[in-house]
C-alpha cells in the first residue's frame, strides 16, 4: 500500500524532472553556443560579453540575496526583547485548568497536539530554588 | 539591615542589600571597570579640549568664523566635549514586599563626580504590586545573530515587556539568583506564581 502511493507520486513527478531536466540542459548548450558564436559580425546573437555580464550578475544576486536574508531576518524580522512577541501571541493555545473549557475545546475536537505553556510556569520548573 | 552579598564576576559586580526583617531586598549591579572607565573618559575630555584650544586658529580659518565669536564657539564646543562622555549606567532593583518594585538607573555625565550624578540623574520607576504578573527568565533573539537569558517583568494590561538590568547584562546564575531571592517577596506563599 505504502510502496504504491509511493510510486505513484514518483511518476507524478517525472514529468516535473523531466522538462527542468530538458530545460536546464538546453539553457546550458544556447549558452556555450552563444559563448562560441556570439561577436561583432554575427548579427544572429548579441555580444557573447553579455555572457560574461549575466552570470556575474545572477552569482553577485546570489551572494546578496543570501547575506541581504540573513541580516533582514536579524534585524527587521526579530521582534524586540522587550515585546510580548516574545512571550506569547494571538496564535498561542494555552491550557487551562477549567475543566469545562478543556471539554469544549479538546475533548471532541481534533487539535494539533501542539500546546503552549505560560513563561511563568516554565521559569518555575526551571530556575526555583532545589 | 544585613550585611551586603557582594557578588564580584568578570564584567560586573553584584550587590546584594536584604533587610533584616525582610521587608525589601535590593540588586545594584555596576560594571567593574566604571572608577577606570570615568578617570579614562575625563582624561579623553582634556585631551580633546587641549587639542581644540590649540588649533582654535585653524578651525577658525577653517570654518570662516568672525574673530568676536572665538570664545563663544570654543566655549559651546567644550560643553559639547562634556555632554558626550557619559558614565556606564548602574541598575538597581528594589522589591518591597506587598509594595511593588522599583528600577533604578542612575547613568550621568563623567566631568561630574558620582555623587553629583547620582543626585541628578538618577531615574526612579516604581511599578505596583497589583499591576506586576510575574518576574521572569525569558530567552530572546538579540543583533548579532546572538541568543540571550534576560530578567524582564510582566505587567498586566501594558503591551511590553520591562528589561531588567539591560545597560549591565548580567549571566544566567546570577539572573538564577535574583529569581530566587524575589520571589520570596513577590509571592505571599514563596512558591509558584501569583
Amino acid at each position: 500500500m505504502e510502496t504504491s502511493s509511493k510510486l505513484r507520486r514518483s511518476t507524478k513527478r517525472e514529468y516535473y524532472w523531466f522538462s527542468r531536466h530538458f530545460i536546464v540542459t538546453s539553457l546550458l548548450i544556447f549558452i556555450l553556443i552563444w559563448s562560441f558564436v556570439g561577436g561583432y559580425d554575427n548579427k544572429i546573437l548579441p555580444n557573447r560579453n553579455w555572457v560574461l555580464i549575466l552570470q556575474c550578475i545572477v552569482l553577485m544576486g546570489m551572494l546578496f540575496a543570501y547575506f541581504g536574508l540573513i541580516f533582514y531576518n536579524d534585524d527587521i524580522l526579530a521582534p524586540n526583547l522587550d515585546d510580548m512577541r516574545t512571550i506569547t501571541d494571538s496564535h498561542a493555545c494555552i491550557v487551562t485548568t477549567d475543566k469545562d473549557d478543556l471539554v469544549k475545546n479538546f475533548a471532541f475536537k481534533e487539535t494539533s497536539g501542539v500546546i503552549d505553556l505560560p513563561i511563568m510556569d516554565v521559569c518555575d520548573v526551571l530556575y526555583r530554588e532545589r | 539591615m544585613k550585611d551586603d552579598r557582594v557578588i564580584v564576576r568578570r564584567g560586573y559586580v553584584l550587590i546584594v542589600n536584604e533587610d533584616a526583617d525582610g521587608n525589601y531586598i535590593k540588586f545594584e549591579v555596576q560594571s567593574r571597570s566604571f572608577t577606570v572607565r570615568k578617570y579614562i573618559n575625563v582624561a579623553m575630555l582634556i585631551l580633546l579640549c587641549s587639542l581644540l584650544h590649540r588649533n582654535m586658529n585653524r578651525i577658525s580659518h577653517l570654518l570662516r568664523l568672525p574673530q568676536e565669536y572665538h570664545t563663544h564657539f570654543q566655549v559651546i564646543s567644550m560643553v559639547l566635549c562634556c555632554l558626550v562622555f557619559k558614565d556606564k549606567t548602574v541598575d538597581s532593583l528594589s522589591i518591597i514586599k506587598n509594595y511593588g518594585i522599583q528600577t533604578t538607573k542612575i547613568g550621568g555625565l563623567s566631568i561630574l563626580p558620582y555623587g553629583v550624578n547620582k543626585a541628578l540623574f538618577t531615574q526612579h520607576e516604581f511599578i505596583p504590586r497589583y499591576t506586576v504578573v510575574d518576574l521572569v527568565i525569558n530567552e530572546g533573539f538579540f543583533k548579532g545573530f546572538q541568543v540571550v537569558f534576560y530578567l524582564a517583568v510582566i505587567i498586566r494590561d501594558i503591551n511590553e515587556l520591562k528589561l531588567l538590568f539591560m545597560s549591565n547584562p548580567i549571566k544566567l546564575d546570577d539572573q538564577r539568583l535574583i529569581y530566587q531571592m524575589s520571589r520570596n517577596y513577590l509571592c505571599e506563599e514563596g512558591n509558584g506564581s501569583e
